[in-house]
């Protein structure tokens, strides 16, 4: 399947090279008929064209689930952008429990239990990720706190009791 | 010096603090390791065949021993730089099963022919569906089984002494290979 697909490329590129009136060649434009079979594969290249549907809900909850499933092997690229086999693995069983009728939940706790918080790129708020949570809101306090406190400043400092 | 001065020079002083924290969070040993959420559970239940053909194995193969899995496959190259080390280990008494994920049987055979085979069973998982089960990303990996069936720990990458002796060592209450 891979090896065909290089294929095609390459005899298109001999035909451009046919049609455009290279010497030796016809010049009959025959060869073309490549190209279009190439913009008809285009579509079925995306991943989520592989796996058979039975309506747009679930392709969309397929597509929403591989970008939020980090990829174990590939780190910092989610189970839809790798093409880690891992990844492969990891969708083909996304897609399987998508069509077995099973909740994101279900899904995500799937690979949890298996691969850890770790896979999930949108981890839930608990106790030990509290800090990943309220953190950004702490150093923004920390900063509206040190912006008041230096404005005091500034405002006594005319009155001379800056040294 | 004044408090007004003093003051100064926390930004600074924060900087340094983080500095040093992420210095140190970048460089532990360890950073990119990914946790197994099987750790402190039972190993899952499986029926798997054996390379050698003799029949299947469940996962009661681990009951009563303490026991490296080690995942490999005929197509994995770190497998070949870690494979002498597991000769080694399995020489002196520590009990490792194989499974041979996502490779073919001819290829398989061949690389224990060629390297000499480590493992007392060899469990074969054609398709990744077990390794997808139990939590394996890659190859090599290594697991830590006791004698419960229980997972003590997974390794992914090289096994080697440095890694026996920072990680494994501290968890396996097996009998040790280095005495």
């Amino acid at each position: 399947m891979n090896s065909r697909l290089l294929e095609k490329p390459l005899r298109t590129q001999r035909g451009l090279k046919r049609a455009a009136g290279v010497p030796g060649c016809d010049g009959s434009g025959g060869s073309l008929w490549w190209l279009w079979l190439l913009m008809l594969a285009l579509p079925a290249m995306g991943a989520q064209g592989l796996y058979d549907f039975e309506n747009e809900h679930q392709r969309e909850r397929f597509h929403q689930l591989t970008e939020q499933l980090r990829c174990p092997k590939c780190q910092n690229q989610s189970i839809g952008d790798s093409d880690a086999p891992i990844a492969q693995d990891m969708r083909n069983k996304t897609a399987e429990l998508i069509k077995d009728g099973r909740s994101n939940e279900h899904i995500i706790g799937y690979f949890t239990d298996r691969y850890g918080q770790f896979v999930n790129f949108d981890p839930p708020l608990k106790a030990k990720t509290l800090l990943l949570w309220a953190g950004p809101v702490l150093v923004f306090l920390a900063g509206v706190a040190i912006v008041l406190v230096q404005m005091r400043r500034a405002l006594r400092a005319p009155t001379g009791e800056n040294e | 010096m004044n408090r007004g001065t003093l003051w100064r020079f926390v930004p600074v002083l924060i900087l340094l603090a983080l500095a040093l924290l992420f210095f140190w969070a970048l460089n532990r040993p360890g950073r990119d390791e990914v946790p197994s959420g099987r750790t402190g559970e039972s190993i899952p239940a499986f029926e798997l065949p054996t390379l050698n053909g003799d029949g299947v194995r469940t996962e009661a193969i681990f009951d009563n021993h303490w026991t490296l899995l080690n995942v490999w496959g005929s197509w994995c190259p770190t497998c070949y730089v870690e494979h002498p080390y597991l000769m080694k280990l399995a020489d002196r008494g520590v009990r490792i099963v194989g499974l041979n994920y996502k490779d073919e049987k001819p290829k398989a055979q061949a690389y224990l022919e060629d390297g000499g085979d480590p493992y007392g069973v060899t469990l074969v998982d054609k398709d990744g569906d077990y390794g997808l089960d139990l939590g394996v990303y890659g190859a090599p990996e290594t697991w830590v089984i006791n004698p419960e069936g229980v997972v003590k720990l997974r390794h992914a990458g090289e096994l080697n002494r440095e890694v026996w002796q920072r990680k494994i060592a501290p968890v396996w209450k097996g009998d040790s290979p280095y005495e």
